[in-house]
């Protein structure tokens, strides 16, 4: 694998770890901080927040545990790389309802089609990276 | 006895397994399940907003990875016992977390149950962590 392309992965993985356990603290302990944050990273914009801040504290936990996981991947590659094709697992799963329920994203969670297709985006690149990266350690 | 404690550790690590993958998916594939799931299994009275019916994706999705996860460390548990540990630190969340939910949520969101099955529920989650670090932390 090309030198570039592993320093990209590494560095994707350091993020989407820190990602995960960032909003997984932010949304367990500060939810209403949280419903904030994923209006700037996301442009979610719900109108009910009281079931959803209430959500988003079981889904913080499993973000943390998440994110711990990414950083052991990060610090033990050699022993963990294969772990990196669940994470591109989750990523397609995450693109997949982007994808299937756009309309909806678009006109409840008032979403643009920018925001939207920037995360697919990102997200895509971490499928490709992780994919090729574990492929070539295979 | 270590053979034991292996086994016993990859017993616990598939039931905790195929419980967040069957629950991921159902989450995922019938949302039409979400609400009886919410009220059956964390006493939640879920109402299927649309805000709502979106987060139960994400929410879904990472259930179900936690889950692949924990079958992961299942296939060879001192190899995986840092994840093994990752899975404990969730569980001792999840207990912090429902106490509090048990606290500060408002009473139309609590399902009206036995507070001793709120106990119950919790002292299960409680257990199943303790008996995972115990038992991560023998194996080898």
């Amino acid at each position: 694998m090309p030198a570039v392309l592993e320093i990209a992965t590494l560095i994707y993985l350091f993020l989407f770890s820190c990602y995960h356990i960032i909003t997984g603290v932010i949304s367990v302990f500060f939810p209403n901080f949280a419903l904030r944050f994923y209006r700037i990273l996301y442009g979610f914009h719900p109108k009910e927040t009281e079931q959803l801040k209430m959500t988003l504290r079981p889904w913080g936990n499993f973000a943390i545990a998440i994110g711990v996981i990414g950083f052991m991947v990060l610090y033990n590659m050699d022993k963990f790389f294969l772990i990196l094709f669940p994470f591109a697992l989750l990523l397609l799963i995450r693109i997949g309802y982007r994808l299937k329920l756009r309309s909806q994203l678009y006109r409840d969670l008032k979403v643009t089609k920018v925001q939207n297709w920037r995360m697919i985006i990102i997200q895509l690149l971490g499928i490709i990276l992780f994919t090729w990266f574990a492929f070539s350690l295979v | 006895m270590a053979y034991n404690e292996h086994q016993s550790l990859k017993i616990l690590l598939w039931c905790v397994a195929i419980y967040h993958i069957l629950i991921g998916l159902l989450g995922i594939f019938a949302k039409d399940t979400a609400v009886f799931i919410a009220r059956s299994f964390f006493n939640f009275n879920l109402t299927l907003t649309p805000e709502m019916n979106w987060i139960i994706n994400p929410l879904a999705a990472y259930i179900l990875f936690f889950g692949v996860f924990m079958a992961v460390a299942a296939m060879d548990p001192v190899k995986y016992r840092n994840i093994i540990y990752a899975g404990v630190g969730l569980f001792a969340l999840r207990v912090v977390q429902r106490i509090i939910f048990i606290i500060v949520a408002p009473e139309g969101l609590i399902n009206q149950v036995d507070p001793v099955r709120n106990i119950i529920a919790i002292g299960i989650v409680a257990i199943i962590g303790i008996a995972m670090f115990v038992m991560a932390k023998k194996v080898k």
